[in-house]
């Protein structure tokens, strides 16, 4: 047996000698055959278990180590899960805290490079394109890199040190109470990043049932997509009023998003188990690697790899669907009128143009949940990928304004006809919990149909799964803003 | 036509034909079986 550290590159030195010196050693035995069901694990284990006991002599071995202390508290039945929602309201809050500065700083930076770009530039169709579409729909998305790197420093943090184990530890009973497999963890958790590679990580789960009851709840962990929608509504609807040392109304409504989709996930799962896919209850062995410091090094690099690909999302997918946006939004042309403002015109040009007749086509749909045209076009158009929602939103609002303020100010101060707030801090509670539930992802539907069987059966699934969410997410905002308003919310 | 609504026009045509092909790429990753596909561009998986 060879000691390594894949993340430190240690021993590999004496692991490439021993591959070289490997042809000559016996073949394995059929005793260690690959058979990955847990009763043949628990075999495995109880075999080992007796060869080690009649060949290994131990000191007495102490319960005392650092690890053990820690866990006394990490995995005990009611001290592990709170402390892990304090530490996940930690992040949370982090989050907003560490990342507004940032924010601010990429925000005027992208801002001023917008009206320089907007003065070099020749009035006309080009000038727009760059200014309200490009600028307006990517720089709006690209303030949320701090976020995005904070929140997956923290996660590489919890995984490195090995406390995510012992939360993999704590769910395990709860995953079991619900009907899925202690496996099904490690995609859910996969989840939060991406629902892509989560239910692509199910393909470890041996039973057919426990893995598409786990397919069919992965997209309802809230993925690094939906964190720019959060983020924007949340920093600037919801006040930061503190609440305990350490945690503001901000930090407590993000936490509060992240447990809504993981709390109904289980729910949802236990609802498949009991129905659709019914059958036993596997257990799961889990070995917790002692605790330990991460370094430093290979923490940066998983950070810098999120903030890569939200980089290149930004570049290719949002940059793409902002020109396209814009160009919708921007003709047909509508007829000048001598008599309107040119803040009047704009709006016009905004209702007259192909995304404007398409937004009030849909606008009956989204009126319900007390959405306008103009968030009902920013959630068919997040269908591309969740952050669109964001840049649709800096690009309507790019072309349908003159001042090129951020968008944060333009969503507090948009009025409708009557002169009423378009955006109150209930519809942005809605909005966040519409887009909690509703698979607004067009990858993750194609990966769902692909890993639930392919060709018919997977369609099925996928129509299944995304049909669900999507009344889930609308009944859920409808009963935020019925429920808000009865309460006396605005 | 003006050189700048040309150059729009242009730029337009180029983001749509990217915006198509993505489509297409995950119809063919749902239609591919299992391993294999493009996979996802979010997160690199796949």
């Amino acid at each position: 047996m060879i000691p390594t550290v894949a993340s430190r590159g240690e021993g590999l030195a004496p692991l490439r000698n021993a591959l070289f010196t490997a042809a000559a050693l016996p073949a394995p035995t059929s005793r260690f055959a690959i058979d990955a069901s847990a009763e043949t694990s628990l075999a495995r284990h109880k075999w080992i278990g007796e060869v080690v006991e009649r060949t290994v002599t131990r000191r007495a071995r102490s319960l005392d180590t650092p690890s053990d202390r820690v866990d006394a508290i990490a995995l005990h039945r009611v001290g592990g899960p709170l402390l892990f929602l304090v530490i996940m309201a930690l992040v949370f809050q982090a989050v907003f805290s560490w990342a507004a500065p940032l924010q601010d700083a990429i925000e005027s930076l992208v801002l001023a490079i917008g009206h320089r770009v907007g003065e070099v530039l020749p009035e006309g169709d080009l000038r727009s394109l760059v200014v309200d579409g490009v600028f307006a729909g990517v720089g709006s998305v690209l303030v949320f890199l701090p976020q995005i790197a904070i929140l997956f420093g923290f996660i590489g943090l919890l995984e490195q040190s090995g406390y995510m184990a012992r939360a993999a530890f704590l769910m395990d009973g709860l995953m079991r109470r619900v009907g899925l497999h202690g496996k099904s963890f490690i995609p859910m958790l996969s989840g939060y990043a991406c629902a892509v590679p989560g239910i692509m990580a199910t393909r470890t789960i041996e039973d057919p049932k426990d893995r598409l009851a786990t397919i069919l709840v992965v997209p309802l962990m809230s993925c690094s997509a939906r964190l720019p929608v959060y983020t924007l509504l949340i920093g600037t609807f919801i006040p930061a009023l503190p609440l305990i040392p350490g945690l503001d109304l901000q930090g407590a409504t993000m936490l509060l998003m992240y447990l809504l989709g993981t709390v109904t996930a289980l729910a949802i799962a236990a609802l498949f188990r009991k129905t659709l896919l019914r059958g036993p209850v596997r257990p799961m062995i889990l070995e917790l690697p002692p605790y330990r410091w991460p370094a430093p090094q290979s923490l940066l690099v998983s950070v810098w790899q999120r903030c890569q690909v939200f980089l290149r999302r930004a570049g290719t997918v949002i940059l793409s669907l902002s020109i396209v946006l814009w160009a919708l939004a921007t003709y047909p042309r509508a007829p000048a009128d001598a008599t309107r403002t040119a803040e009047q015109q704009q709006e016009a040009q905004l209702v007259h143009s192909a995304l404007g007749r398409f937004g009030k086509a849909i606008e009956p749909a989204v009126a319900p949940l007390g959405y306008d045209w103009k968030i009902g076009v920013s959630i068919v158009a997040s269908f591309a990928a969740r952050e669109v929602f964001v840049s649709t939103m800096g690009t309507i609002y790019g072309v349908g304004g003159e001042d090129d303020a951020a968008l944060a100010d333009r969503l507090r101060t948009e009025t409708d006809s009557s002169g009423a707030p378009v955006y109150t801090p209930l519809i942005a509670v809605g909005l966040m919990v519409f887009y909690v539930y509703a698979l607004m992802c067009m990858s993750t539907i194609a990966v769902t149909v692909r890993e639930a069987g392919g060709g018919r059966i997977g369609w099925r699934w996928a129509t299944i799964q995304f049909v669900y969410m999507l009344a889930l997410a609308y009944a859920a905002a409808w009963l935020v803003l019925v429920i808000g308003r009865a309460l006396g919310f605005s | 036509m003006r050189l700048d609504t040309v150059i729009t026009l242009a730029i337009v045509a180029v983001a749509l034909a990217a915006v198509i092909r993505r489509l297409m790429t995950q119809m063919r990753a749902a239609r591919t079986k299992r391993a294999g596909g493009p996979g996802c561009d979010n997160c690199g998986h796949g």
